[in-house]
């Protein structure tokens, strides 16, 4: 309990009505309240304790019971009434048992035998008081926060689990309603609203919306909505946990509708070359990325090892973008220069052919000639690696070895890519093919001899760069090969890493 | 068992097998592993597949059952080498979707694994998954004994793989590796659980979310698989059991 000055300080700015009709017990009740009170009204029977309420409407009024004219009971109900937040606290020498029903009902906060002592009436006025402050506090708290949700562009709720408890004035006009009470049906079946699409986010069988939500806080989603005038609008969806306040998250929806995004969703137009080439969108986009604060993911092959880490946009500016990212990642840029952007919030990955700038010190890259791209890499289910200069490669046609410069760039469980310089004659699919590679595997000869047909073949500026499908191959001394290989090349890559 | 295997369900659609390879050169600690597969309409999901040492011997007897290129899930209930060690090896052998804690993801690189882009990351609470026509949920089994460390159900056969909760110390290889006399069986279970499990607060919270769910076997990834009133009997056991935290005067 507070001492005596702790209490007056937690008191000072609120009013308190005490009705007693009996005078020796008011005066020295009253005395008592004024040390912690400066604004204390005394009435000597409930009819003008009636009239100063309805005057000032105390915030806390001490009532007794028995009293002529109106007693105490029907003074709380008038009271409740006028004023429900108000702290009614009662004292009498009657027994509460018989009352309990009539408090209940009046939301009596306190009852007070006549014989109780000053601790125990200071007691019940510091809980009054500090009650109030905190439920002031909320008020004001919701309040302002009230403002501030009006105050924003987009669509925003606040939710406590999946009940919403606030929502601004942007969101009740979508769907035209005049306040959350008559709109509080609807919310519960928000996730109802968000209307099915390839690539967006709605309800559907393996999918807890307000689960996803609560565990992608640091994501946003694509999401579409039918307002009451049947209008479908696209909005970018983000939950925000509210820190120290379990259960408590803002959704807010940003509508970019007039981007004219949705055709990147759309199998069918992405096969027209122009929808996938709308750079303007594309970087549109990349801006409610920026905006909203959210990760993209990096992707590289560093001698077919996949490196992967998180990235933040930093700035878009005259079709560049300046990311940045960990030390690792850049090493793998500097490496391959070839770099995918990948995000939920991307229809599909974004390919970046030229890096402009990598600075190690500030862990920036500035990259350009960005576009969508509809089949990545990423997508790639086989592990190739590249092996060491240790190798040899020869190649027979039949039983004609081709004498020609043939190198490995890459080789997985299935297939080998060669680059030649030349093509042998009559080389194609229906030719008998055989490949004698020699590879290095625990400083001893590692070698594959085997039929192969040819998968692809390009043609670029010196040389050809050769798919052959393995044919037969005992695949487990393979695995074995690509999974050293690999292993070599983490070990390659964090050498870097450590500098 | 047969070849080093046992059906331990089967229907038109789906069988779950359990196979029992172990890293031979280390024999003497008599630890005994268990890999498990499960095959529906011809696609499979690898559950704790174990060490690079019993890669080739596994990858043989798993093709027996299904098309390695058909594997679609490779679980890990958690990092240690005996369940993650051939993570590289499965990797680079199948297509697979790689499922583990999120808090291994970023060790498997030890094991010479960094397709982050094909791994299905666990969080905490876990998740379900559709696996054709039904679901397989990831249970949190964490702190038992992995800080991160999840349990797989099988809706359709009702099968819980439990990883190391009820792991037994048994000191033969038995054709089919099922507990007999539960009464029995404790003293195998007991060895390993007390040290090796975090507390009974979390056995009873594994315990008490195993509950809500229908299961006919836990299939752990060492020692005998639990079948019928044994499921009951261990669930009990598992619950009353002291262990790690609880004795921490004995461990400083």
């Amino acid at each position: 309990m507070l001492n005596l000055k702790e209490l007056q300080v937690l008191a000072k700015d609120f009013s308190l009505l005490y009705v007693e009709d009996n005078e020796a017990l008011q005066t020295n009740t009253s005395k008592l309240l004024r040390k912690l009170f400066v604004d204390v009204d005394i009435a000597l029977d409930a009819l003008s304790g009636l009239e100063l309420f309805k005057k000032k409407h105390h915030p806390i009024v001490i009532i007794d019971i028995k009293m002529p004219n109106m007693d105490g009971m029907a003074l709380s109900k008038h009271i409740k009434k006028i004023s429900p937040e108000t702290k009614i606290i009662i004292i009498s020498s009657l027994d509460k048992k018989e009352l309990l029903l009539k408090f209940i009902e009046l939301e009596i906060f306190r009852f007070l035998k006549t014989t109780t002592n000053v601790n125990k009436l200071f007691s019940a006025l510091e809980d009054a008081v500090t009650q109030i402050r905190e439920e002031k506090y909320t008020q004001e708290f919701y309040s302002n926060l009230n403002d501030i949700f009006n105050y924003q562009s987009s669509m925003l709720v606040m939710l406590n689990n999946q009940n919403i408890i606030l929502a601004n004035k942007i969101f009740l006009e979508f769907f035209s309603y005049e306040n959350l009470d008559t709109h509080k049906k609807t919310i519960r079946n928000l996730e109802e609203c968000f209307l099915p699409h390839e690539g967006f986010f709605y309800k559907h069988d393996d999918i807890d919306i307000f689960e996803s939500l609560r565990l992608n806080s640091q994501k946003i989603f694509h999401v579409k909505l039918k307002n009451t005038q049947a209008e479908i609008k696209h909005f970018i969806l983000k939950y925000q946990t509210i820190p120290e306040r379990k259960g408590y998250g803002i959704l807010s929806f940003d509508d970019i509708t007039e981007l004219n995004l949705l055709k990147f969703f759309n199998k069918k137009e992405l096969k027209n070359e122009e929808a996938l080439n709308d750079e303007k969108a594309m970087f549109e986009l990349l801006g409610v990325i920026q905006r909203n604060g959210v990760k993209i993911e990096l992707h590289n092959y560093y001698k077919g090892l996949s490196i992967t880490n998180d990235a933040t946009i930093i700035s878009i500016e005259d079709n560049k973008l300046k990311i940045k990212t960990s030390y690792i990642q850049e090493k793998a840029i500097q490496f391959e220069k070839k770099t995918l952007i990948v995000s939920g919030a991307l229809p599909h990955a974004v390919e970046c052919r030229v890096i402009k700038q990598i600075s190690f010190d500030k862990q920036e890259v500035i990259m350009s000639d960005l576009h969508f791209i509809s089949s990545s890499p990423i997508t790639r289910k086989t592990i190739r690696v590249v092996p060491t200069d240790k190798q040899t490669v020869s190649l027979f046609l039949g039983a004609n070895k081709f004498y020609g410069d043939i190198e490995i760039e890459d080789i997985s469980l299935d297939a080998v890519k060669l680059k030649m310089r030349a093509l042998p004659a009559g080389l194609d699919k229906e030719k008998d093919i055989t490949l004698d590679i020699v590879l290095e595997m625990d400083r001893k000869p590692f070698i594959i001899n085997t039929k192969v047909e040819l998968f692809r073949q390009v043609e670029s500026r010196y040389s050809f760069h050769v798919v052959f499908m393995f044919k037969d191959l005992k695949k487990s001394m393979l695995v074995k090969y690509i999974t050293k290989r690999q292993m070599e090349l983490i070990r390659e890559i964090k050498g870097m890493q450590n500098g | 068992m047969d070849n080093n295997y046992k059906i331990l369900y089967e229907d038109a659609e789906q069988k779950c097998i359990m196979f029992s390879f172990d890293d031979e050169s280390h024999e003497d600690s008599f630890l005994s592993v268990n890999q498990y597969l499960i095959v529906k309409n011809g696609a499979g999901l690898l559950i704790d597949p174990g060490s690079e040492a019993i890669f080739n011997e596994l990858y043989d007897a798993v093709s027996e059952h299904v098309e390695i290129q058909n594997i679609e899930y490779i679980f890990f209930s958690h990092q240690d080498p005996d369940v993650s060690g051939s993570i590289a090896q499965w990797s680079v052998s199948t297509k697979a979707k790689i499922i583990m804690s999120s808090l291994w993801v970023r060790f498997m690189s030890h094991y010479g694994f960094s397709e982050m882009n094909r791994v299905i990351i666990l969080e905490d609470k876990g998740k379900k998954l559709e696996f054709g026509d039904d679901f397989i949920e990831f249970i949190p089994a964490h702190f038992l004994h992995s800080p991160g460390n999840f349990s797989l159900y099988d809706e359709k056969s009702k099968i819980l793989f439990s990883g190391d909760i009820g792991a037994a110390i048994v000191s033969s290889p038995e054709p089919y590796k099922k507990v007999g006399n539960f009464d029995k069986h404790k003293e195998y279970l007991l060895a390993f659980h007390k040290r090796y499990m975090g507390s009974n607060k979390l056995c009873q919270a594994w315990v008490s979310r195993v509950k809500k769910i229908d299961v006919s076997i836990i299939a752990p990834q060492h020692g005998f698989v639990f079948e019928n009133e044994n499921v009951h009997l261990f669930l009990e056991w598992l619950n009353d059991l002291e262990c790690g935290s609880d004795f921490i005067d004995e461990l400083y």
